[in-house]
């Protein structure tokens, strides 16, 4: 049975083509489809700014740090950016420890997140 | 002795009251990702059962994760291929031992270049080299063995943590 992950999107006012998305559960290869799917059928409808709020996420391996870099990628090359706010110290430590954290965007929270959106 | 109640105070694992550290669990499962899940989960609430922290039952979770997503992703050739997760919990550790079914050449090629990759410091990882990279900074020891049929075994030994929960990460 694939892990349980939520999605849910809120628009973010003031920003043009932002979206505030928060994730909940557990990010892991058996759900990585859902997620993808997910977050490119927003980018390819033209949302390029991405807030992503981890609050809720538990959990993220491997196999999801790679989805997260390909959406920061994408974002990027879009003219767009991926930005994740609201990070637990444990999924804050396996991104540590791949050495990511140069290559992502993170934000104490997602006020601060806002703020830093052109 | 085993706790046989979770941070909630609901009674888990009660068949555990007689269970004195150190004891085995060996966990068979089919070789699809779908499976491990649950398989990790199991892992943790066994850890914290056995009065390990919280903080060492999720970083055994993603050990217990990326080593089984390693398995089943390049040694299960077989729709009826299987993985053998083999717990060893004592006082002052656990030990893992994976088994898988064996891998393609291809995928045992990749494994191997991504063992020799992370033991050499190199920072450009494969896939499996990814996770292997994870498992070796939240683990003391890390050892793969791929014998002359192409069955690999991983062993990973993780300590338990001092009082703070702060785990001295591996180089």
């Amino acid at each position: 049975m694939e892990s349980h992950i939520e999605l849910s999107f809120e628009d973010i006012r003031g920003k043009q083509h932002a979206t505030l998305i928060h994730f909940i559960g557990d990010l892991d290869a058996t759900n990585i489809e859902l997620v993808l799917e997910k977050v490119f059928n927003l980018i390819n409808e033209g949302t390029v700014n991405i807030i992503a709020d981890f609050k809720q996420l538990r959990y993220v391996n491997s196999t999801g740090l790679g989805i997260l870099l390909h959406f920061s990628k994408t974002a990027r090359e879009k003219g767009g950016c991926f930005k994740i706010a609201n990070i637990n110290e444990n999924v804050y430590e396996i991104i540590e420890i791949i050495g990511a954290t140069t290559l992502l965007e993170i934000y104490d929270d997602v006020d601060e997140a806002t703020a830093a959106l052109t | 002795m085993a706790k046989t109640e979770d941070h909630n105070g609901k009674e888990i694992f009660p068949q555990c009251r007689k269970i004195s550290i150190p004891f085995s669990v060996n966990v068979r499962f089919p070789g699809d990702l779908d499976y491990i899940p649950a398989v990790r989960k199991f892992v943790s609430e066994l850890l914290q059962v056995s009065d390990f922290s919280p903080k060492f039952a999720y970083r055994s979770e993603i050990i217990v994760d990326e080593i089984c997503n390693n398995a089943v992703t390049y040694g299960c050739q077989t729709d009826d291929a299987h993985i053998e997760l083999l717990n060893k919990i004592f006082d002052d550790r656990i030990e893992f031992t994976i088994r898988d079914q064996g891998g393609t050449n291809n995928n045992l090629r990749r494994l191997k270049t991504a063992v020799k990759s992370g033991s050499s410091g190199k920072k450009k990882q494969t896939k499996p080299g990814l996770g292997l990279e994870i498992v070796r900074m939240l683990s003391e020891r890390l050892d793969v063995v791929i014998d002359e049929k192409n069955l690999t075994s991983v062993h990973v030994v993780r300590k338990r943590e001092d009082e703070r929960g702060d785990v001295t990460l591996s180089n």
